[in-house]
């Protein structure tokens, strides 16, 4: 058996030496990232700045966003959504819709100031009304199986 | 040959300690705070852009420094009274101290609101040095008022006051 010479074994443990904390602890490489699930962002983009569907697909991201002020914007005013009840409803909202994943858009209906858009949206099927004003589209109602959708103490007007 | 053998344990007791504390006590994993905004944070985005007002302000809460908060909010903003404000942002100021904001994108631009879109990131250090980081998408829907881009809501405070980080996935 050859034995290997000592200057080499000495020259390969100075390299272990400063290979081990090297390599270490709390490297870039070791870490997990583990991310919760959302619509993906180019989903938007695929309909033109003033179409419905677009502005349907911005309060749902909005949604799974935790973004309050996104939603506010785009609903009317008849669903009462005051700050104070959507902060308490936000963080149902935020989990409901990140649990639903990403909608699919089946049909867009109507035309003019009204809209009617069909979702197949986490295995069940809406209708979302959108009505045009000044500033743009806003969801005026969510029917699901011709009903009335409630959602984190909220009820579609 | 004996020297290089001595070298060789040496090398070997410095690679497995290096990982952490040998002192024997457990360290459970714990949440590594995020950087704080500064000058050069803040410098990555242009001034007066909608990400640089949202940078501003999560400084602004990280310092806990509710006086200065005002002028990054809406004057519709329906505001609370200043002591409830210190009381909200004495609240919220652990959220600050353990989240911090990924890279923040434009996503929708209209007239007179902007939505800039981003990631909340907590970051869990193993004793054995691994980490895990915990991403969940949130966006910020600012509005424009007299030359600068302001929130129209207290929302977030809110919801930060009330924020209890999601432990780490097992199994890492």
């Amino acid at each position: 058996m050859v034995r290997p010479p000592a200057r080499a074994v000495g020259l390969a443990a100075a390299v272990a030496l400063l290979a081990g904390p090297a390599a270490g602890c709390g490297d870039q490489r070791d870490t997990k990232v583990v991310e919760s699930r959302s619509m993906p962002a180019g989903l938007i983009q695929r309909y033109a700045p003033r179409h419905p569907a677009r502005a349907l697909l911005e309060l749902i991201q909005g949604a799974q966003h935790n973004d309050a002020a996104a939603i506010t914007e785009r609903l009317t005013p008849q669903w009462g959504a005051t700050p104070g009840r959507l902060a308490d409803a936000m963080p149902r909202i935020t989990r409901l819709t990140q649990a639903f994943g990403t909608p699919h858009v089946l049909a867009v209906r109507g035309r003019g100031d009204r809209a009617a858009i069909d979702l197949r949206w986490g295995g069940q099927r809406g209708t979302f009304v959108l009505v045009a004003g000044d500033q743009g589209w806003r969801l005026a109602r969510i029917l699901v199986d011709g009903r009335r959708l409630k959602i984190a103490g909220i009820t579609s007007p | 040959m004996r020297a290089a053998a001595l070298l060789v344990v040496l090398s070997l007791a410095a690679a497995l300690s290096a990982c952490g504390d040998l002192s024997g006590r457990y360290r459970p994993s714990q949440i590594v705070p995020p950087p704080r905004v500064d000058e050069r944070t803040l410098a990555r985005y242009p001034a007066g852009s909608p990400q640089r007002a949202i940078l501003g302000w999560y400084g602004t809460l990280q310092r806990g420094d509710a006086a200065a908060l005002r002028p990054y909010y809406s004057s519709r903003t329906p505001f609370m009274h200043p002591t409830a404000l210190r009381f909200q942002v004495a609240q919220a100021r652990p959220f600050f101290h353990r989240v911090s904001l990924g890279p923040l994108a434009v996503d929708t631009v209209r007239p007179g609101s902007a939505t800039i879109v981003t990631d909340l990131r907590v970051r869990w250090e193993a004793q054995n040095g691994r980490a895990q980081e915990l991403r969940s998408p949130q966006s910020f829907t600012l509005v424009r008022e007299r030359g600068r881009w302001r929130f129209a809501d207290t929302y977030f405070l809110r919801f930060a006051s009330h924020f209890k980080p999601q432990k780490p996935v097992p199994g890492w």
